[in-house]
């Protein structure tokens, strides 16, 4: 019974690493790449607002380059309107991107690290084997202890395929 | 798949719907006999007499048999009592203990028959 406890209590730990795994946010290289992938596009939309404005501006139009345009979306509620706009590509605008990019930063490297996506899905096939060979090493122990006259209870997430393998 | 295992796993579970049905029937005949039992001994008593056989089972259990012969009880009475309500207590948490046990069973042998069904090989319960 001790040696079953063990191995469920492998099977146990195995299971909680997997979901950890699963639902593990992505790696700080990840999140970088992101942040470059997002600085490069408010950078283009950042150069192209004030480019607009000065042309409008030639074209004889009032001279705004700095203005921000925004969408907001009205609740139908009384005196309620949620409004978000991206500042961002402004703020590149007028603060560069190695600006931006130097403040967000240090923000990445605070985040606890996640694996990357091909260590991910190594871990998760080792867990995956090592749970298969827990999992039927626990039903033969308690198909012995059955023999022996013990009546054990499965877990109720035990696999059906391995049960009745 | 192993269809003889199978069988025998959902007969041990039947088994243990069976030993559950024999021990809620127990249960409920001992809170039954407690409390007929309370019911018989508060019949003609004072009110003194009333609160303390309504008393909870270890403080009745540690009163003193000159402090319920002065209310007016037998202590040989008292005995009957703590003992009926804790047969029942206990029968409380076996039952109570045995029907987790009968839920787990019941999730796993429900898994195996879905598994079962899915393969072409259905299993009446």
């Amino acid at each position: 019974m001790e040696q079953l406890n063990e191995l469920r209590q492998q099977i146990h730990e195995l299971q909680s690493e997997r979901l950890t795994i699963i639902r593990q946010r992505c790696s700080r290289e990840q999140v970088k790449a992101m942040l470059d992938s997002w600085l490069a596009t408010a950078e283009k939309q950042g150069h192209a607002a004030p480019q607009l404005a000065v042309d409008r501006a030639m074209a004889g139009q009032a001279f705004a380059p700095l203005y921000a345009h925004g969408n907001a979306a009205v609740i139908q509620s009384p005196g309620a309107a949620a409004f978000s706009l991206e500042l961002g590509p402004l703020l590149i605008s007028i603060l560069g991107k190695a600006a931006i990019k130097k403040s967000l930063l240090p923000l990445v490297e605070q985040l606890p690290d996640g694996l990357a996506p091909e260590a991910k899905a190594q871990r998760q096939a080792a867990i995956d084997a090592e749970l298969l060979r827990l999992e039927t090493e626990e039903e033969a122990r308690i198909v012995e202890l059955e023999q022996a006259g013990d009546h054990i209870l499965r877990r109720p997430d035990a696999r059906p395929e391995i049960i009745l393998a | 798949m192993n269809t003889d295992k199978l069988l025998t796993l959902i007969d041990l579970h039947n088994g243990l719907k069976t030993a559950y049905r024999h021990l809620a029937q127990r249960y409920r005949t001992a809170v039954n006999d407690a409390a007929k039992l309370s019911a018989e001994m508060t019949v003609e008593v004072d009110d003194l007499a009333e609160q303390i056989i309504l008393k909870p089972i270890d403080e009745l259990a540690a009163m003193a048999a000159e402090e319920l012969e002065a209310a007016g009880l037998a202590a040989g009475q008292i005995r009957r009592l703590v003992a009926a309500r804790r047969l029942a207590a206990r029968l409380q948490s076996e039952t109570e203990a045995q029907a987790e046990d009968l839920k787990q069973s019941q999730i796993v042998v429900d898994h195996l028959v879905e598994y079962a069904r899915q393969r072409g090989e259905p299993v009446n319960l």
